[in-house]
This record gives C-alpha cells, structure tokens and sequence, in this order.
C-alpha cells in the first residue's frame, strides 16, 4: 500500500476540520523503514524524508510492547488504533494503517473501523482535549482518516 | 472483607449493569504484585501484562520528553474489542469490552468517569 500526498493532505486536512485547536500535531511513518511520509505541526505539511524522529522511536517501542503483551495473553492483535491520555489533558492516538479492504461498514453498527492485514503505516496524532471532546474524536475524526486513506 | 475489596466488587457489579453484553472481563490490582484483587472473568496472565505494559509506558513517555501517563489507555483490537486500563495511585483496572455490544459513547462518556471517580475513592 503506497499513501499519497492527496491521500495525506485529505488526512491532515479532515483532522484540522474536525478537531479544531484541539489537533497538535501528526505524523505518518512507514512502519518497515520507520522513516516519516509526512508530519504536521501547526505552521503547516513539512514533509521529512528518510528522517526517524525520537517520537517514532517511541511509538514503535510501546507498539511492539503492546503486541507482545495481546500474544501472551491470547488475545487478537492490534486493531485499528490505541490511544494514551497523558496529564496534560493531551491524548495520543496511534492508527494502523493496514492495506485491503475493510471488513465492516463506516456506519450503523461498527466496531472496527480500518483495513485488515498488516501495519504498512502508523499515524500518530496529539489532541487536546480542553478544545476538542473525545466524541468529535472517536466518532468524527478517527473514521474520517480511515475513510480518507481509501 | 474489607472497605476497598467491597467497594471494588461494587464498580465491578456496576459495569456488569453499565455495559451489559458488552462487558467481557474486567479485574481490579496493585500495581506493585500484580495480582488481581477482585475481578469478572478474571485474566491474571493479561493482568501480569498489562501492569508491564503500564510501567513501559510510564518509563518510555519520561524518556521521550512527553507528559506522564493520564488516567487511562485504551487499545483497539483486531476482532473490535477494546481493552481500557485505568489507573489511579498504585491500583489499576483493566476492562475488556465488546463494542458490537455497547457504544464507545457509553463507555467513554458514562463508564470510564464512573470508574475513573470510583476507583479513586476506593483507593485514597
């Protein structure tokens, strides 16, 4: 699966729109290489080729923490995303971009939101929650990345 | 027994009336022995882990410059169950949850600030 740029430009565009001041800040990294596709910040896309940020390294880290612990529990995988709510009143989402195709609606009953297979990418996004609220996150938000990677 | 496992058992039979079919598992533990103290389909490997997993969190976030764990996390899984791990002081709370058979609404907006509220009174 290859993102591209209109694919990420409606990605971050969608979260400015549904998130407000409550969207800090995102980045998407191609989880072979770990090499960022592309990261946001407030003043704008600044695409960062070939460039592993320490955040990267931590979401790669807490990832396969996470994974290993599901396993050693018999549970499934990751899903569609994991989130941290931090003391700052900030939340990190972390999304698995998987390629194929999804196996449930966006609509009416869901539960799982994404695509099925492997990670091919992982975005992360930092929300603050004293702008925003975890519904418009949840329920607007999250959907709308998937749908936009379609 | 005394107050905290009786107020434990409490949340616990809350969430079976909260949550309905959409409440899968859930336990109750200190932080420092993992063991569980009360629970519902009770996990005590997926507990074992989960406090591991809590304590890299908090040790990886310091080490990444970020703020420290809030009150809970929370991680999707492949067949659409939600696992939530909620802390409060040196006690932790692990849910697992079948959003086929909830909203995330419900969870988040009635069940998480209920417990969130209970297990910090429970444990000050």
């Amino acid at each position: 699966m290859r993102i591209t740029v209109e694919q990420i430009r409606k990605v971050i565009n969608g979260l400015k729109d549904d998130l407000g001041e409550g969207f800090v800040d995102t980045d998407i990294w191609d989880t072979s290489s770990n090499k960022s596709v592309a990261f946001h910040h407030n003043q704008g896309v600044v695409p960062q080729y070939g460039f592993v940020p320490k955040h990267i390294k931590l979401f790669r880290e807490i990832s396969k923490v996470l994974n290993n612990a599901l396993k050693e529990s018999h549970y499934p995988p990751l899903g569609d995303f994991y989130l941290i709510q931090l003391n700052n009143n900030q939340l990190i989402v972390v999304l698995n971009i998987k390629p194929g195709q999804s196996n449930h609606k966006l609509s009416g009953n869901k539960h799982t939101l994404g695509y099925s297979g492997t990670v091919v990418h992982q975005q992360f996004i930092l929300v603050d929650l004293s702008k925003t609220t975890i519904g418009a996150l949840l329920s607007i938000a999250i959907p709308n990345v998937f749908k936009n990677y379609k | 027994m005394s107050k905290m496992l009786q107020s434990f058992n409490t949340i616990i039979e809350e969430l079976k009336s909260d949550l309905g079919d959409g409440f899968v598992a859930s336990d109750i533990w200190q932080s420092k022995d993992a063991h569980s103290l009360a629970g519902y389909n009770s996990q005590p490997k997926a507990v074992a882990l989960f406090n591991e997993v809590t304590r890299t969190l908090n040790k990886t976030l310091a080490g990444a410059d970020y703020p420290s764990l809030g009150d809970y996390y929370m991680v999707h899984l492949d067949n659409g169950l939600v696992v939530v791990i909620i802390t409060s002081g040196d006690y932790q709370q692990g849910m697992l949850v079948d959003l086929s058979k909830t909203t995330m609404g419900i969870l988040m907006s009635v069940v998480l600030p209920k417990v969130l509220k209970n297990l910090q009174e429970a444990t000050s």
